[in-house]
């Protein structure tokens, strides 16, 4: 007798998926890199989290020169800290929401009426995509954007006044996070009202709403401390950066993107019925030139869609090679599969490792509270953390003062075999230690053992190295010595 | 034995004929006309020894990670359990690209349906300059890899009959080797040739493009990640240096083509790619011209090496022109002349045979030629006598994967460029150490480089214009092998103060 598959099967199967892909990388660090936390970011929410959590506010971060705009990703884990430790809560938070994001996106498309093979599909492209990875597995203030987004737009879709004030309770707390996701809920927002012909006045009057708190909000940000730093955009990675199997975080992998190709074919005959998304597409395209990879994220839901729409049609036309059909069919499973995995192993082995929590936790007992260190950008949110200790940049530039001539200054120390060059600019920031990993010394500051800085280290009296893990080495600068 | 007839017997006698014919060549030497066969050499021994694919290199650039589809040096393993290393890499191949005759033959009466005319086709196929001169003498995956992108073509030509042929040709040339792109790229533009000229496409054959497109660009996925990681979208390119890229096609010219494809196959297949473009309809000829196309398109783009490049389009053009000879023929058996069709055919045989058969044997006769020289393989035998086992040996390109294979001494650069950081700035620093007039120059990138010896044959000479180094007479410099190759052993170290 042949089962017909019903919506709590196809729950319980996306939900255990989604589980399985979201608690993977946590595994494999517990067993692996003895529990470290994943991620960069997720190190600067846990600091911030920890100075809410003792009811204190800071105005501006207290180890960079930066204002503190506060994210209420924030609060969120303060609040979760008082049940559980916040690395916990750093692991927890973005997985519970993770899985109630699918449950909500699972009741958008019920209602939306796709059909339930549809939905199965669309939503196990959806929890196997890197994206969904990386904004739930990894502590990110997108997982609780998604997440709300969702939930209001849920709400917003069904009648009656009270789901009314609810999507507006929701979505009045988007502009908290950043100004684009307030744009792109506006927009979003306005193409599902025109597409269900459900009448612009509940629009109205919850874009009016969005549209003041924004305003409100961000432009007082932005009078007090400017515009936030521009993503630095190229063309010539837009495609290395969009694709996980070419090396992207935030990134499609390149057969859902295939798919997807299948999807806007497909759908391109019922072009009436599916116009709404080819300018959503266009503008999220836009968007991407400022918020960078993250614009991915919303990128994603299309892609899952039309790549679902896309495996859905290759599976239910008719083919004249059966064979044919069984094998292209098993071949982007596979591709999918492939994709999916590799990058669950990229992301679950990548920084930090133990060894760089040993060695800063080592820097921490070792050094003065305000001694200042030196290190690439990509490291400073785990020196702020796990060290405690000021750095002059860390991964996001959002405000930070005298910006270029900042980024100029490192990237001279880096790259200069001049002591006395060298020594000016490390007394300029006022620079105590180096913090020196693997990473930096194979292509992502120095290529050679002996270039700039690195011949520097070795041969001045000026730097005396304090300690080594494997690949990481902790360097402190000696003022005054032997220049 | 009821199916075979005597066709079968002349084409069983063509392919044997064909192998004779590349055995006769390839066994005028001991050594083989490419360096990247002895590249090959050291993969497949390796896999003889081990079991396993070489996956990290110690000595070429003196030490880096390969990236390639071990499923040929397999194959060629599998028989060196039986054979020396030498006999099979010189016979396996060429019974491989020999294949090609019987593959052209059923392409050729598929498309036809003359058995004649097939018979005809399949035998100057084995003559296309091109394809005998490169893999002839040498030891290259192409000569497994040509037969099976054709074969693939051929299946896709009758997918309802053949496809689980075509299934087997596509997943084996997939993961055989990263040229079965150009398949794929051929395809799509069979199926654009088809939509633009409004002929009817079938759903079997979408469907088979469909697969093959999916498996191939997987299996490039698959086994090439480290590189797409690496160099991104240039990987294209495969990471070769801007300045050989420009030698490749500025040597490059449309001469070339007469010689390399066959002057009659050339212009009679270029007729029946305009005839069946714009007047003519035929599907199993607009895979082949689809085919061609995208051959000349990423040759045009300097997307595939020109030799690669010129097989595929000299062979595809070789099959078309079985249609033209069967254009002709009916032309001529429905004019007035129709009595003089087997003068006809004598005539083009006749033809053939200065166009094409004799440039073919005199261009491949050339290419043993470019076995190493006796001197060259002695002082590379005498680099593994006479020096310590980690020592770094500088050559020039072409020499890169002698000093591997012979001397069986580090390198530092040699054809294979994939994954290899900064390719251009070794390149021209190699031809700095060899070119510079200064002394204290060469010694800071003898030193960068590690380098122990400087190899000087006739290439370095020829490749950097020098008649010898010009800081030779030095006290860091000491000769110690001086026959028509001169080895120098660098002795200084620049120490920065």
């Amino acid at each position: 007798m042949k089962r017909k598959l019903n919506n709590a099967w196809i729950l319980v199967i996306v939900l255990l998926v989604a589980s399985l892909f979201l608690l993977t990388p946590h595994l494999v660090r517990f067993f692996k890199f003895d529990s470290v936390l994943l991620g960069e970011e997720s190190y600067y929410h846990i600091r911030m989290a920890e100075y809410l959590k003792s009811f204190e506010v800071p105005k501006d971060d207290p180890l960079i020169e930066r204002p503190y705009v506060v994210n209420p990703y924030h609060f969120v884990l303060a609040v979760s800290s008082f049940v559980m430790p916040l690395e916990l809560a750093s692991r927890v938070v973005p997985f519970v929401l993770g899985i109630l994001s699918t449950f909500l996106l699972f009741l958008v498309f019920s209602s939306l009426n796709l059909g339930k093979n549809k939905i199965l599909i669309i939503l196990l492209m959806f929890v196997s995509s890197p994206i969904f990875i990386f904004t739930f597995a990894t502590s990110s203030q997108y997982s609780i954007i998604i997440f709300l987004n969702l939930l209001g737009f849920y709400f917003y879709m069904r009648k009656g006044n009270l789901f009314l004030w609810l999507s507006i309770i929701v979505f009045y707390l988007i502009p908290f996070f950043n100004l684009f996701n307030a744009l792109i809920t506006l927009i979003l927002l306005f193409v599902y009202t025109i597409y269900s012909r459900m009448g612009l006045r509940r629009f109205y009057f919850i874009s009016v709403g969005i549209v003041l708190r924004t305003i409100i909000y961000h432009f007082s940000v932005f009078y007090r401390y400017g515009l936030p730093s521009k993503v630095p955009f190229t063309l010539s990675n837009i495609l290395p950066s969009s694709i996980s199997d070419l090396g992207g975080l935030v990134s499609v992998s390149f057969f859902t993107l295939l798919l997807a190709g299948v999807g806007l074919i497909v759908t391109w005959k019922r072009k009436k019925e599916f116009y709404f998304i080819y300018p959503f597409m266009l503008l999220l395209f836009i968007i991407s030139f400022f918020l960078g990879d993250y614009a991915n994220i919303y990128q994603n839901f299309i892609i899952c869609i039309l790549a679902g729409y896309g495996f859905y049609n290759l599976w239910h036309r008719k083919w004249s090679l059966k064979v044919m059909k069984n094998l292209t069919l098993l071949v982007i499973i596979c591709g999918i599969i492939f994709s999916t995995t590799s990058y669950l192993s990229r992301i679950s082995y990548s920084q930090p490792n133990s060894e760089v929590l040993e060695s800063l936790v080592w820097l921490r007992e070792n050094s003065d509270s305000g001694s200042v260190v030196l290190s690439h950008p990509n490291n400073g949110f785990w020196i702020e953390a796990i060290a405690r200790r000021p750095v002059v940049l860390d991964g996001s530039f959002d405000y930070i003062s005298s910006l270029d001539e900042k980024v100029d200054d490192i990237d001279e120390i880096f790259a200069s075999r001049n002591l006395q060059k060298t020594s000016d600019l490390l007394d300029k920031y006022n620079i105590s230690y180096i913090w020196v990993n693997d990473e930096m010394k194979t292509g992502l500051v120095w290529n050679k053992g002996d270039e700039g800085l690195l011949f520097l280290l070795e041969n001045s009296e000026n730097f005396k190295k304090l300690k080594s893990y494997s690949g990481i080495d902790i360097w402190e600068f000696i003022r005054g010595s032997g220049q | 034995m009821g199916w075979f007839r005597r066709e079968h017997y002349l084409l069983a006698a063509i392919f044997l004929f064909t192998l004779g014919l590349r055995l006769f060549f390839a066994f005028q030497t001991d050594g083989f006309s490419s360096d990247e066969s002895y590249f090959n050499l050291r993969l497949t021994e390796h896999i003889t020894d081990n079991g396993f694919p070489l996956i990290h290199d110690d000595l070429s650039y003196s030490g880096r990670d390969l990236l390639y589809s071990p499923v040929f040096y397999y194959i060629i393993a599998f028989f060196n359990f039986f054979f020396p290393i030498v006999i099979v890499a010189k016979v396996l191949p060429n019974i491989f690209a020999s294949l090609l005759v019987v593959v052209v033959y059923f392409i050729s009466k598929e498309l036809t349906g003359d058995k004649n005319i097939a018979l005809f086709t399949s035998f100057i196929s084995a003559f296309v300059p091109i394809f005998l001169f490169y893999t002839t003498n040498s030891f290259t995956v192409y000569s497994l890899m040509v037969p099976l992108i054709f074969f693939a073509i051929y299946c896709l030509m009758d997918i309802e009959r053949l496809k689980y042929f075509f299934i087997f040709a596509v997943v084996f040339a997939a993961f055989l080797h990263p040229s079965s792109i150009l398949l794929i790229l051929g395809f799509w533009f069979y199926i654009l040739v088809m939509k633009l000229s409004a002929q009817d496409l079938k759903h079997s054959d979408l469907e088979a493009v469909l697969f093959a497109t999916l498996l191939t660009t997987w299996s490039v996925f698959l086994l090439f990640k480290n590189a797409l990681l690496a160099h991104g979208i240039s990987v294209i390119w495969q990471n070769v240096p801007s300045e050989i890229l420009r030698v490749y096609f500025s040597n490059f010219n449309v001469i070339d083509l007469f010689y390399k494809i066959g002057i009659i196959p050339l212009l009679c297949g270029l007729y029946i790619v305009f005839v069946y473009t714009s007047r003519e309809k035929s599907k199993d000829v607009t895979i082949l011209v689809g085919f061609a196309a995208s051959t000349f398109l990423l040759l045009w783009l300097r997307l595939l090496k020109p030799e690669i490049g010129l097989i595929f389009l000299g062979i595809s053009l070789t099959v078309l022109f079985s249609q033209f000879l069967k254009n002709m023929f009916v032309y001529v058996s429905n004019s007035k002349l129709s009595k003089l069709s087997p003068v006809f055919a004598v005539v083009v045989f006749l033809l053939f045979i200065p166009t094409m058969i004799l440039p073919s044997i005199i261009y491949t006769q050339d290419s043993l030629a470019f076995t190493p020289e006796k001197e060259v393989v002695d002082a590379m035998v005498w680099l593994k006598n006479n020096t310590e086992s980690g020592s770094v040996i500088l050559a020039s390109l072409d020499n890169g994967h002698l000093i591997t294979y012979f001397a069986d001494r580090k390198n530092v650069f040699d054809p294979y460029f994939l994954l290899v950081k900064d390719i251009n700035t070794r390149v021209d620093e190699v031809g700095k150490i060899y070119s510079s007039s200064y002394e204290t120059d060469a010694i800071e990138l003898l030193n960068k480089y590690d380098v122990d010896y400087i190899f000087l044959s006739s290439f370095e000479k020829s490749d950097y214009n020098i008649l010898d180094i010009s800081y030779k007479g030095k006290r860091c410099f000491q000769l110690v092998y001086d026959k028509d190759v001169k080895i120098y052993r660098s002795l200084c170290e620049l120490v920065e103060r």
